[in-house]
């Protein structure tokens, strides 16, 4: 079946290809930016382990990682690039139809 | 590579992240409302002192509460309608509704319950259908929209005993003010309690978890 191959493609990414790193892109979507304490907080993860995975995602060109003043002191925030986007797009558009193809949802 | 499981954990990975952040958002939501009505209060006194006799009170009162009123419900509204629609279709699949739904109701609520409420029905006092009717529209189509749909539809976040509370306070408020005049404090604290409980919740407070 084409969508599972294309599924399989896009999967392939690297910045895809681990759920934790797609599960934050997927977050990002949603809010566009995103805080990184923020980020850390909800999956009780390490600095490093997060990093890590950010900086594969910076590296594919799919998120920024910022440093923007805030009242209470400098803070790092994450925001999806437009490739991010469209990227996520197309895998809401294929999970779609494998869902339609597998009958479940 | 089990394609099905990396998606399965990156849905969890996205709905814990997104749990923590709409619940921030909640926290807000609460505090903005709560301190609404001390700010309503001070500029009503304000006004009472300079204009207090003058036939232009009622309506400096109503024009200064849309003018508070109008930027903070589009500022929360904007929190929650920024989740994205194609989100939404991805994790409920069946769901159709598009942004000018979502936009609309909004836009009515606001007309009615500010405009016609507050403009209109309060200064002139003659109706307590149009300030309940107002009143609600604006309730009902902001608040429990905000309610029902991000909390007890969507489940964006997990609802909690001060979700409950402040959502009975909400409801409460109109008939409330009726019997009590200081029965906005009731609400004021239920709101400030969900909008302390829910910062703590988000991390965003720290200590006496």
């Amino acid at each position: 079946m084409d969508y599972l191959k294309e599924l399989v493609d896009l999967l392939n990414n690297r910045g895809l290809s681990n759920p934790l790193r797609l599960g934050i892109l997927i977050s990002l979507f949603n809010k566009e930016r995103l805080d990184y304490s923020d980020i850390r907080r909800a999956l009780n993860i390490s600095k490093s382990n997060l990093s890590m995975n950010l900086q594969i995602l910076t590296e594919e060109e799919l998120v920024k990682v910022r440093k923007i003043p805030t009242i209470t002191g400098v803070k790092t925030v994450v925001e999806i690039t437009e490739k991010g986007k469209e990227i996520i797009k197309q895998y809401f558009k294929i999970m779609e139809e494998v869902r339609k193809g597998t009958g479940s949802s | 590579m089990d394609i099905r499981k990396i998606s399965k954990d990156a849905d969890e990975v996205a709905t814990k992240i997104l749990s923590l952040t709409t619940r921030k958002d909640m926290g807000v939501f609460y505090l903005v409302w709560s301190v609404y009505f001390p700010i309503i209060g001070v500029v009503q006194l304000i006004l009472h002192i300079f204009l207090g006799s003058s036939y232009i009170y009622p309506i400096s009162v109503s024009l200064v509460e849309l003018a508070i009123a109008v930027p903070l419900i589009f500022l929360t509204s904007k929190m929650f309608i920024r989740t994205k629609v194609e989100y939404l279709r991805y994790k409920y699949p069946g769901f159709k509704v598009g942004r000018i739904a979502i936009i609309l109701p909004i836009l009515v609520s606001t007309f009615f319950a500010l405009i016609i409420g507050s403009t209109i029905a309060v200064p002139s006092k003659f109706s307590l259908i149009v300030y309940f009717s107002s009143y609600y529209a604006l309730i009902l189509v902001l608040g429990l929209r905000v309610f029902s749909k991000v909390l007890f539809k969507f489940k964006m976040t997990d609802t909690k005993f001060y979700d409950i509370l402040a959502f009975v306070a909400l409801l409460a408020l109109p008939v409330g003010e009726l019997i009590l005049w200081w029965f906005y404090v009731i609400f004021l604290l239920t709101w400030s309690l969900a909008s302390f409980m829910s910062l703590r919740d988000a991390g965003v407070i720290h200590g006496l978890s």
